[in-house]
């Protein structure tokens, strides 16, 4: 696996918590939502790729989605977070914690074993 | 909305086709009301379709999401085992239902034809006996020849007929029971179980 590939699997799996977070507070259109994610991470994201999981996130009940009229403007489709999807987001934080904590612990070995080399 | 953004819009639906209607014109819309605000945001809509990606692969990954959910519903062997096979690289029971699925169908299929096959070549199928042991069935290429002695007769068509009907419904059923399952206890279970997986780590 090249390192671009690894890196897009990397964020893939993480896109899907991320988006959620960044529906925390307050109910997001698309737009509102890739550009948050794009500000807080400072990383490009793709709209084929978040599209989707919003897709899939209101299928399996985490988010609802609703079309808003805008006083100006064309309707968006908004989207919040459910009491599920909130229990969700945060199992997830919980997995990611534990989880990074564990690789940082491994990434300091490996730091410290070529440092010695 | 310009000439290329209708079009992708279009060729996206097309790729869609297999959705419901109205989940269909939602994204469509959705991702219209998108190319909209960028453009209008004083984007280039080329430069936003490229980010959307070819309308076939767009469409793949909206439909990822809408298989399992659709296929429970399906009475189809071809969606119900791309379904399976596709939750097969989560665990083992997917694959094992998928294997499962797959003997299930190709046995009740070729029982069911063996009984159109009896009408065919009546000296050539059938369940043989010999000294009180079954010792062949189905349609054979050298039926047994006597003392064997052939046991249904006619008997033989309905019979396979429906035992092999019995076995493609009764396959349909625990595949379609497995989906739903899935489909209900999946994120659930997803979440715990990563957790031990990441604690197993540290």
């Amino acid at each position: 696996m090249d390192s671009a590939q690894w890196e897009s699997q990397l964020r893939k799996g993480a896109l899907e918590m991320v988006v959620l977070a960044a529906l925390w507070r307050t109910p997001l259109y698309g737009l509102e939502i890739i550009r948050t994610v794009e500000r807080e991470l400072a990383l490009a994201l793709s709209e084929g790729t978040v599209y989707p999981i919003l897709s899939r996130l209101r299928a399996d009940n985490s988010l609802t989605a609703q079309w808003v009229e805008a006083e100006a403007g064309h309707p968006r489709k908004y989207y919040a977070l459910t009491d599920a999807g909130r229990q969700r987001l945060l199992a997830m934080v919980n997995t990611w914690d534990e989880f990074s904590r564990g690789v940082n612990r491994l990434l300091k070995l490996v730091e410290q074993k070529d440092a010695s080399q | 909305m310009n000439r290329q953004v209708e079009d992708y819009l279009e060729k996206l639906r097309c790729e869609l086709s297999t959705l419901q209607e109205l989940e269909r014109e939602d994204i469509v819309r959705e991702l219209e009301a998108h190319l909209r605000d960028c453009v209008e945001g004083g984007e280039d809509a080329a430069a936003v379709l490229l980010r959307l990606g070819e309308p076939a692969t767009l469409a793949e990954s909206y439909r990822e999401s809408a298989t399992i959910r659709r296929s429970s519903r399906s009475f189809s062997p071809f969606v119900l085992l791309r379904a399976t096979l596709g939750l097969a690289s989560q665990g083992v029971t997917a694959l094992a239902v998928f294997a499962a699925g797959l003997l299930g169908y190709s046995f009740g299929l070729g029982l069911a034809l063996t009984g159109v096959a009896k009408c065919i070549w009546p000296a050539r199928t059938g369940a043989w006996l010999l000294h009180g042991q079954l010792i062949a069935s189905g349609t054979q290429f050298y039926p047994p020849p006597p003392p064997a002695k052939e046991l249904l007769g006619w008997w033989y068509v309905p019979l396979a007929l429906i035992s092999g009907g019995a076995l493609l419904a009764l396959t349909t059923g625990v595949i379609r029971t497995f989906l739903s399952w899935n489909r209900r206890a999946g994120r659930l279970r997803r979440g715990p179980r990563k957790l031990k997986s990441a604690a197993g780590l540290t």
